[in-house]
């Protein structure tokens, strides 16, 4: 039987049978893989805690009639501080939700959305203890490159509708930019006014959606946002991703549901 | 022309939807008790309707009894002080096994998950809120499974207890006995270091 070697990112792990594990997770070149882990639930397998969420792993995988079969396991990188932080977990179990809503075993390869996620990963990881302000900030960002990676990114220099070339709206002196989540982006005065439905945006929170789109995550990483724009641009980009894709993210109800 | 007789293909049907039972081990099995004399038969037909009759959740902590409240929760000589969350029903008996713990107590029914969106609600959280404050409760032991979504709920339940000046443990995590340091992985013997104690 033929055998492989991957290096992935763990996104979710099912129980199967009396102590195996289902194993779903995003490859470094960009495919979905599931694959079955035998015995990983039982206390003495030699897989231990190496395939757990989150972790980067690489394996060796054998073909199998259904699903493949991971016979080896090392974790390349593991992101500790996610399981001890539940709005860490909350979050990068989001970002895994997305990711496989969205990617099917043996779609398009994207190798960008491997990194994309091991950015994000990471930088959760890394961001203050029960800081929701740094996650939400991470999460557009994930969210925004990704909308990006798959093709569905919102315009924003044109009209969504009519497609006339806006005014440079990055320094616009006025305060109303409107944005369509089913056209897919800004537009212009005309196409709003026949519009019932749309999103009003100032300027800070256009740039901050510019911004998204633009910057690295080392330059990301440094701008700051006020809580009400970032609140408004998570809420704005979750709604897009549910009308064009269909996953439903819903995070902001599970955290009211937490009641923390 | 079908393959089996209408009664042994019913039968082959409900084996398939029990878990890890496949089409051949269900046609094994249901050709396995057509061979059984006829009493065997009607005690393990009736071992489960009864099973499925009497067997319900205890009202305390969710655990299985045939009672209201099962045989831990009546069992005035255990200490009512301590209550050790678990995720399953079939936990308890683990734990019981080990005869070291005389306390009490409360089974989840799950771990939290945004991404099935299971909630605090949907695991039996509330409950155990309202039995703790409810009780005179100075120990909780989370016994949850080490895995990053056993940690992540261990993290919340600590969260919402925590304001209410209980003492709040959890099961120790490390090096499993009879194991060999060069198969345990890097989290596991990290774990099995900071946690380490004084002998």
């Amino acid at each position: 039987m033929s055998s492989y070697k991957a290096k992935a990112i763990i996104l979710k792990t099912y129980k199967l049978g009396e102590s195996d594990k289902i194993v779903r997770m995003y490859s470094a070149e960009g495919d979905v893989i599931s694959a079955v882990a035998k015995g990983a639930r039982k206390i003495n397998s030699k897989f231990g805690g190496r395939l757990e969420l989150f972790n980067l792993v690489e394996m060796e995988v054998t073909k199998g009639r259904n699903l493949d079969i991971i016979t080896q396991a090392e974790i390349l990188k593991s992101f500790k501080n996610i399981a001890s932080d539940f709005y860490k977990f909350i979050f990068c179990e989001i970002i895994s939700k997305i990711v496989l809503k969205t990617q099917v075993p043996g779609g398009d390869s994207s190798p960008l959305l491997f990194k994309l996620i091991y950015v994000c990963f990471n930088e959760i990881n890394n961001a203050a203890q029960e800081d929701i302000q740094a996650l939400e900030k991470i999460m557009c960002f994930f969210e925004i490159k990704f909308l990006r990676i798959i093709g569905l990114m919102p315009l924003l220099k044109n009209c969504s509708k009519c497609n006339k070339q806006l005014e440079n709206l990055y320094s616009f002196a006025g305060n109303k930019i409107y944005f369509s989540v089913r056209y897919g982006g800004v537009l212009c005065n005309n196409c709003a006014n026949s519009l019932p439905v749309k999103e009003i945006l100032n300027v800070s929170d256009y740039r901050f959606l510019y911004d998204l789109f633009n910057l690295k995550i080392e330059d990301f990483r440094e701008i700051e946002v006020n809580a009400f724009t970032l609140k408004k641009i998570y809420k704005l980009i979750e709604d897009y991703i549910l009308y064009h894709t269909e996953c439903d993210i819903s995070s902001f109800n599970y955290l009211k549901k937490l009641g923390i | 022309m079908a393959l089996y007789i209408k009664s042994i293909e019913n039968l082959i049907n409900e084996f398939k939807k029990l878990p890890g039972i496949g089409p051949k081990s269900a046609r094994r099995i249901a050709y396995f008790l057509l061979k059984l004399p006829d009493d065997d038969i009607l005690k393990l037909s009736r071992s489960i309707v009864e099973m499925k009759e009497k067997v319900k959740f205890c009202s305390q902590c969710y655990g299985l009894s045939e009672e209201d409240v099962c045989y831990i929760c009546r069992d005035e000589s255990r200490d009512r002080k301590k209550i050790c969350i678990v995720e399953e029903a079939g936990d308890v008996a683990i734990i019981e096994k080990t005869g070291e713990y005389r306390g009490l107590y409360h089974v989840l029914g799950g771990l939290l998950s945004p991404i099935e969106n299971i909630g605090p609600s949907e695991i039996r959280i509330p409950m155990l809120l309202s039995r703790v404050k409810k009780n005179d409760v100075d120990e909780i032991i989370i016994a949850l499974n080490p895995t990053v979504e056993g940690e992540s709920t261990t993290v919340y339940l600590k969260k919402i207890l925590q304001p209410l000046g209980i003492k709040i443990t959890r099961l120790a995590s490390g090096l499993p006995v009879g194991g060999n340091l060069e198969y345990a992985d890097e989290i596991t013997i990290g774990r099995a270091i900071s946690e380490r104690r004084e002998i």
